[in-house]
């Protein structure tokens, strides 16, 4: 079995998101682990899920209630509200991945539970509560508990100037080199202004994407054999911000490792906040062009 | 010199001055954020100091700034959020080839 090399002075923000199973699977692949991992999980869904089964108790009883439909009632993650306006996931799933093996940029199949994916690698962590990524909940554990000065940052909200000021240094892999693509859908916006994947890695501060830059890369656009007549442009795009950016972030994230592994040793470039454009969430009447992007050109033509 | 800048002369008098553009930038950024502009706002663009919205026709040529700007300076993130402000006053503006925009960088 490969020996892992620790990260020693560095922390996983794991959650329930694509990008944190993709960075778990490729730092494990790659032979690094970080000294510690902690699971953030969230409150508010199991909030939900009892105020929906007191709601239901106070109308029927127990017997009245189909199992079936109490369970629909009271599973609600993040996954099922994608798949919910996704058909035929599956068959565009299989051939991102194929590529993406083909390529050696897939990490892991990203349908999965972050505890499943951490349990087949055999990382230990610490699991806690919180509210949001802001919890103080989670401040107050940083700042008593978490001796590393390096946390590597995997999603689930914009990180607040209460937790960035805490003294860790959060480690960020943005979908866009900076400071040129800054913003929302920059996975999108590089491949329609620029022609490629951009991939940066910075220290956060409070801007967007205005941290200090450790490291920046370029891919070639993968080009999928799917035919996107098929399927509508929601699910086109929730397929490359869901299955695909994330195993090219954690590529990148392994990639910044692999130069030097230890974070204390990195000469980072500050950027001029002036610098660059800021990117909003791209209208869907913009999206066929980046998505003709992405596939075989026999395979060009995209429902709306 | 006043001490607000009204919008509605941004929109009937279309420029590509570097104030201009600052200008338009700040209200490109203001409608992705807050999804409204007003019809005017503090010197330094920060915070508005009317409380009365643009009306549709103000919109229509706020977009029609918007476009041709996005032309102007090769830039589709005008496009992309003129095509949002058409969403919102009703009206779908003409497709564009975005491609052409681009020929590779």
């Amino acid at each position: 079995m490969k020996e892992s090399r620790k990260l020693k002075n560095v922390a996983l923000l794991a959650t329930s998101h694509n990008v944190a199973k993709a960075y778990i699977t490729r730092l494990n692949k790659a032979g690094f682990e970080p000294n510690r991992v902690i699971l953030l999980d969230r409150k508010k869904r199991r909030i939900f899920q009892v105020a929906v089964f007191k709601s239901i108790l106070k109308n029927y009883s127990v017997k009245e209630i189909s199992k079936k439909v109490f369970k629909k009632l009271t599973t609600f993650t993040r996954s099922n509200r994608n798949e919910l306006q996704i058909d035929n996931i599956g068959t565009v799933l299989s051939k991102v991945k194929s590529k993406l093996i083909q390529l050696d940029v897939f990490s892991t199949d990203l349908n999965q539970p972050t505890t499943s994916i951490l349990k087949n690698v055999g990382w230990n962590y610490d699991k806690i509560e919180i509210n949001s990524i802001n919890d103080q909940n989670l401040i107050n554990y940083l700042q008593e508990n978490v001796q590393e000065d390096f946390i590597i940052f995997s999603g689930g909200g914009i990180l607040r100037d209460s937790i960035l000021s805490i003294g860790k240094r959060f480690i960020h892999v943005h979908p866009g080199i900076v400071p040129e693509v800054k913003g929302a859908d920059c996975l999108l916006w590089s491949a329609l202004v620029y022609e490629k994947i951009g991939m940066s890695s910075i220290i956060m501060n409070k801007g967007i994407d205005t941290g200090d830059i450790i490291h920046t890369s370029n891919f070639e656009i993968p080009k999928f054999e799917i035919n996107i007549e098929s399927y509508t442009l929601r699910t086109l795009k929730q397929t490359l911000i869901n299955f695909v950016d994330p195993h090219y972030r954690a590529e990148h994230l392994v990639v910044t490792f692999k130069r030097e592994p230890n974070p204390e040793k990195w000469d980072t470039i500050r950027q001029n906040t002036k610098d660059g454009r800021q990117y909003y969430f791209m209208h869907d009447s913009i999206l066929p062009s980046v998505i003709s992007k992405f596939v075989d050109s026999k395979n060009n033509k995209v429902q709306n | 010199m006043d001490s607000h800048i009204k919008i509605e002369y941004y929109l009937d008098n279309f420029s590509l001055s570097d104030e201009a553009v600052k200008v338009y930038e700040t209200l490109l950024k203001k409608f992705e954020l807050n999804k409204k502009i007003y019809r005017g706002y503090e010197v330094n663009l920060k915070k508005e100091n009317s409380f009365e919205e643009l009306t549709k026709t103000q919109y229509l040529k706020l977009i029609t700034c918007f476009l041709l700007l996005s032309v102007s300076l090769n830039d589709v993130r005008y496009y992309n959020t003129a095509l949002k402000i058409g969403d919102k006053v009703n009206i779908e503006l003409p497709s564009v080839s975005i491609l052409d925009f681009y020929e590779g960088k």
